[in-house]
């Protein structure tokens, strides 16, 4: 599988791609998508997209929020002057935003987000009516049920997150709670996300459930053998993690392509992981920056 | 008003069903459980037993589910036409548009008015002053994410929607005041969360009983400014009463309070296997 990871900034994108990423995206912050993690100029961006052209590999602009109507000619320009610039496509969650750009005859390489919640064959068909040529699946769409989806719907590249580095214990964009520290209401004191704290319910511990490694090691397992593209490492405010979060995916993913065997390959995930310790690195929406820089230079 | 009550195919089968519905609509599925899906005798049965046609309630369907409710699509169009159904996926409604255009009377659900407007979907702190909540609001109003409502308007006219549903004051008054749809609100829970990974079945599941049932259990933390129930495979806070003049139907869930609640983990959430790094999501 190739792996997309989502950089903010010039001396991340140099990183990852001279580290092994096939792809990276990116929001500009003045431009923002979903996620907080952004560049925070354009010439920067611009020297990414640069700098992944002169090493051959791709990259992708996430546009993967609801906007306004009013800031619409502002992605289109946007959007079209990266791709002038040799972006190689756009990542995008709203139907009404895709609609647009179709009416623009901007056709550039669409991916769907996670966000746009594609669970089964026709709403493949309905984000591929809309130009999309790449969709990017939730980990809780089990490989045997994706498996079918691909076989009824017509011909996408795929993308998944590596389970056991991406927590997925509810569906976005279905999971309505504050974001912790954000600016929704009853996020500003929130310690964590909802589905991360420990509830009591009557007299017992209750905790939203996820899946364990093991599990998420055969759902790997599986994307790999049905022929899945694409790994996403998604972007965030602490480096430190990133780094970390991109080198679990690539040990896992050269595992897989040296041919390891289903049981191996499990028992490989949870050895690698629980060493890694993956929670030391602390909070994805903390920022860390780049390990050993100034924090302004991240 | 209209009155409506979701009732899933086992709930609504049961002895004393008929003094639960007290002769409200009934909406037979669930919006966040594939497992709950009704079957077209499940439909007859509650036509039988209250003399009306029920509401067909979906949720975001994997393409099994999706495979299975084509059979129920294709029962309904020939035997029960212009059935009323309450769409929460994308794919569901670019089906029936495609093979059952005009045949289904086409409602979406709430789980499609948030996948238009995501910001409108915050629970306010419970806990906060007056003086705080209208601080928090400026931030909302300020940070909203929401579909242009030109878009909404060709959207509900492509695929013949004739009303709504959502459980958000916010998402009902952009609709109230920029469409003629008929629109229903959801009442006494709204929605935080859905997810695949079942409490009450220890995980995802190929097949399910519905041991859930109706059961509401109350989550308890401090660190939440709100309280957070679990019910089925769905997260809940407690919803606002609305009183608007474009209210038109008022949908209940049937909830028994639950004590307590025994948390186990089936093969896909094994208690004995190691648990993934937690603290990011989309």
């Amino acid at each position: 599988m190739r792996i997309t990871v989502g950089v903010k900034s010039l001396k991340e994108a140099g990183y990852f791609l001279r580290n092994g990423a096939d792809e990276i995206y990116f929001s500009l912050k003045s431009v923002p998508g979903h996620r907080s993690a952004a560049f925070s100029n354009e010439k920067e961006l611009l020297d990414s997209i640069k700098l992944a052209r002169r090493l051959g590999k791709k990259t992708m602009l996430g546009m993967n929020a609801v906007y306004p109507r009013d800031k619409y000619p502002i992605l289109l320009k946007h959007a079209r002057r990266m791709v002038d610039h040799g972006l190689d496509g756009v990542i995008v969650r709203d139907p009404a935003l895709l609609e647009y750009f179709n009416a623009k005859n901007f056709t550039a390489f669409f991916v769907a987000s996670i966000l746009c919640a594609c669970f089964n064959s026709q709403s493949m068909e309905f984000y591929q009516d809309l130009g999309v040529r790449r969709l990017t699946f939730h980990s809780q769409v089990l490989p045997e049920d994706l498996k079918m989806m691909l076989k009824a719907g017509a011909k996408t590249e795929t993308v998944v997150f590596p389970p056991c580095i991406f927590l997925a214990a509810n569906l976005v964009p279905y999971c309505l709670c504050p974001y912790p520290e954000s600016k929704d209401p009853g996020g500003a004191h929130l310690p964590d996300h909802a589905c991360t704290l420990r509830y009591k319910c009557g007299g017992q511990d209750f905790r939203m459930l996820d899946s364990d490694l093991y599990s998420q090691a055969d759902m790997l397992y599986d994307f790999y053998k049905m022929g899945v593209q694409w790994l996403k490492v998604p972007r965030q405010l602490n480096t430190e993690k990133l780094i970390a979060d991109f080198s679990v995916t690539r040990i896992l993913n050269q595992l897989l392509e040296k041919g390891m065997d289903r049981k191996t390959f499990s028992l490989a995930v949870a050895e690698i992981v629980q060493r890694m310790d993956m929670n030391k690195y602390g909070k994805s929406y903390h920022f860390k920056p780049f390990p050993g820089a100034p924090a302004r230079n991240a | 008003m209209e009155k409506a009550i979701i009732l899933s195919p086992s709930q609504a089968r049961r002895p004393g069903t008929l003094k639960l519905i007290k002769g409200a609509t009934v909406y037979l599925g669930d919006e966040f459980c594939i497992h709950k899906q009704p079957s077209f005798a499940d439909f007859i049965a509650v036509r039988d037993l209250t003399g009306k046609a029920p509401v067909l309630l979906s949720t975001l369907l994997t393409e099994p589910a999706l495979e299975k409710y084509k059979k129920l699509l294709a029962e309904c169009a020939k035997k029960a036409p212009r059935t009323e159904i309450v769409v929460n996926d994308l794919g569901l409604l670019t089906f029936i548009n495609k093979n059952y255009r005009g045949r289904f009377s086409i409602t979406p659900g709430r789980l499609l008015t948030y996948l238009f407007d995501p910001r409108n979907t915050r629970v306010l702190g419970s806990r906060s002053d007056d003086e705080q909540d209208g601080r928090k609001m400026k931030v909302w109003e300020d940070s909203l994410e929401a579909t242009p409502t030109p878009y909404i308007k060709r959207f509900l006219k492509r695929y013949a929607v004739e009303r709504v549903e959502t459980d958000s004051e916010r998402i009902f008054e952009k609709y109230a005041g920029n469409t003629k749809v008929k629109i229903s609100y959801h009442y006494p829970m709204r929605l935080m969360a859905m997810t695949r990974f079942c409490p009450f079945a220890g995980g995802i599941v190929p097949e399910c009983k519905a041991p859930c049932g109706t059961r509401l259990l109350k989550l308890n933390t401090r660190q939440l400014d709100y309280q957070l129930f679990s019910k089925g495979n769905a997260y809940f806070a407690r919803n606002k009463p609305l009183k608007h003049p474009r209210l038109d139907r008022l949908v209940e869930m049937s909830l028994t309070p639950s004590p307590g609640f025994e948390l186990f983990r089936n093969k896909y959430c094994c208690p004995d296997g190691p648990e993934t790094a937690r603290g990011m999501c989309a």
